[in-house]
């Protein structure tokens, strides 16, 4: 037989109280869960790179994001294309810069259903110059996004919804202020 | 002569657990599939598991839903018995008012409870998306039991007695929003209007 299939130790042993048995447990519960999360973390690894998933993600886990793409303005344009190895000789990345002028619909809400930020109804327009990078060493490696580029002119995003309060500057008792 | 006597009664009331061939013997006739997912020995979480609940979006229409914040700390070196009076005090108040009560309260609680109480409002505001830090008010305090553990305290002339070491549990949960207005208290003529309802409900079954 080629590749026999090794049953796991002790099936027919298992009971719930035992090691083995709450390990495999443990796994089935961890492996349902990750796949019933609202997204596919596995599909979302191989559309990013890992510099740009933890910008992407943090601070999602209890929000609810509502995000869908109208339509593009114009069509994307490779700006500009660089490809360099990086910490060792041979390790070659290549990394290019799309511009995008593209209407788009963002709707963040917090842990309670309230909108946080951006409006289901209003498309923005929106230009960002994304940058993609593939690991051009391996011939199956894919195009992934790795971040963007915000340049100093654009204009000054939405205000969130709420007012947030900036702690001033400490006072002293013993002295007088106006 | 006493005292040997119930020290070694003790002793095997502790150990008595601990009995090796009846816990092997038991072990070989346990069945298959049991029911009992969780042991005891693991510390109950559900207190802190209820900040994690997201709601779905609400839709424009709806009346906007205050915001819940749970906290608790646990295993705070003071007796239940006494912590409750702390959180029967600050029960239905806002948090600003519940703060300025327990700073002033000489209680050895007071001062924890005032850091728990800070700590969730610090809460609210950083991740829970709470607009105003004073828009809250305490909608649930309750005080729980934790592990107690048993020591023994020495008395003159060779006597002991067993110390229990109590420690206990905080929760509280805020809620954004004023406080709820107190509700007035009963007048005579309530009751009096009760008592005269329930003379007219009266009425006679399974007859003509």
């Amino acid at each position: 037989i080629i590749d026999p299939y090794v049953p796991p130790e002790g099936d027919a042993r298992l009971t719930s109280l035992s090691k083995d048995g709450l390990k495999q447990r443990m796994q089935k519960l961890k492996q349902s869960a990750a796949s019933q999360l609202a997204f596919n973390k596995q599909k979302l690894h191989s559309l990013v790179t890992e510099r740009c998933y933890p910008d992407m993600v943090r601070g999602n886990r209890y929000k609810t994001i509502r995000w869908s793409f109208v339509e593009s303005l114009e069509p994307p344009r490779v700006v500009h294309l660089r490809c360099d190895s990086i910490v060792n000789r041979g390790n070659l990345y290549g990394q290019v810069t799309v511009r995008m002028h593209t209407r788009q619909v963002l709707a963040i809400y917090d842990r309670f259903g309230r909108l946080m930020y951006g409006g289901e109804q209003a498309p923005k327009d929106v230009l960002e110059y994304v940058v993609f990078e593939r690991y051009l060493v391996n011939p199956y490696g894919t195009w992934r996004m790795h971040g963007k580029i915000v340049p100093e002119w654009a204009p000054p995003k939405d205000p969130i919804i709420k007012t947030v309060m900036i702690p001033g500057p400490t006072l002293d008792p013993s002295q007088e202020y106006e | 002569l006493c005292l040997l006597l119930t020290g070694s009664a003790w002793a095997r009331g502790l150990l008595g657990w601990a009995q090796p061939e009846r816990w092997l013997a038991s072990s070989s006739l346990r069945p298959l599939s049991c029911d009992h997912t969780s042991t005891h020995l693991q510390k109950p979480v559900k207190w802190e598991k209820k900040n994690r609940i997201v709601y779905p979006p609400q839709l424009p229409g709806e009346p906007r839903r205050p915001a819940e914040i749970y906290h608790c700390r646990r295993d705070i070196k003071y007796s239940h018995e006494k912590m409750w009076y702390l959180a029967k005090l600050i029960k239905g108040m806002s948090i600003d008012q519940a703060l300025a009560q327990l700073e002033f309260s000489d209680k050895k609680g007071a001062k924890v409870i005032k850091e728990v109480l800070l700590e969730a409002q610090d809460m609210a505001v950083r991740n829970n998306n709470v607009e105003y830090k004073s828009n809250l008010h305490i909608a649930v305090s309750a005080t729980g039991r934790g592990r107690y553990v048993k020591r023994i305290r020495y008395h003159g002339k060779g006597m002991f007695g067993i110390m229990k070491i109590s420690r206990c549990h905080y929760f509280v949960k805020l809620v954004e929003g004023p406080p709820p207005p107190p509700e007035p208290p009963k007048t005579g003529f309530d009751q009096a209007k009760e008592y005269v309802q329930q003379l007219r409900n009266r009425t006679l079954v399974h007859t003509l």
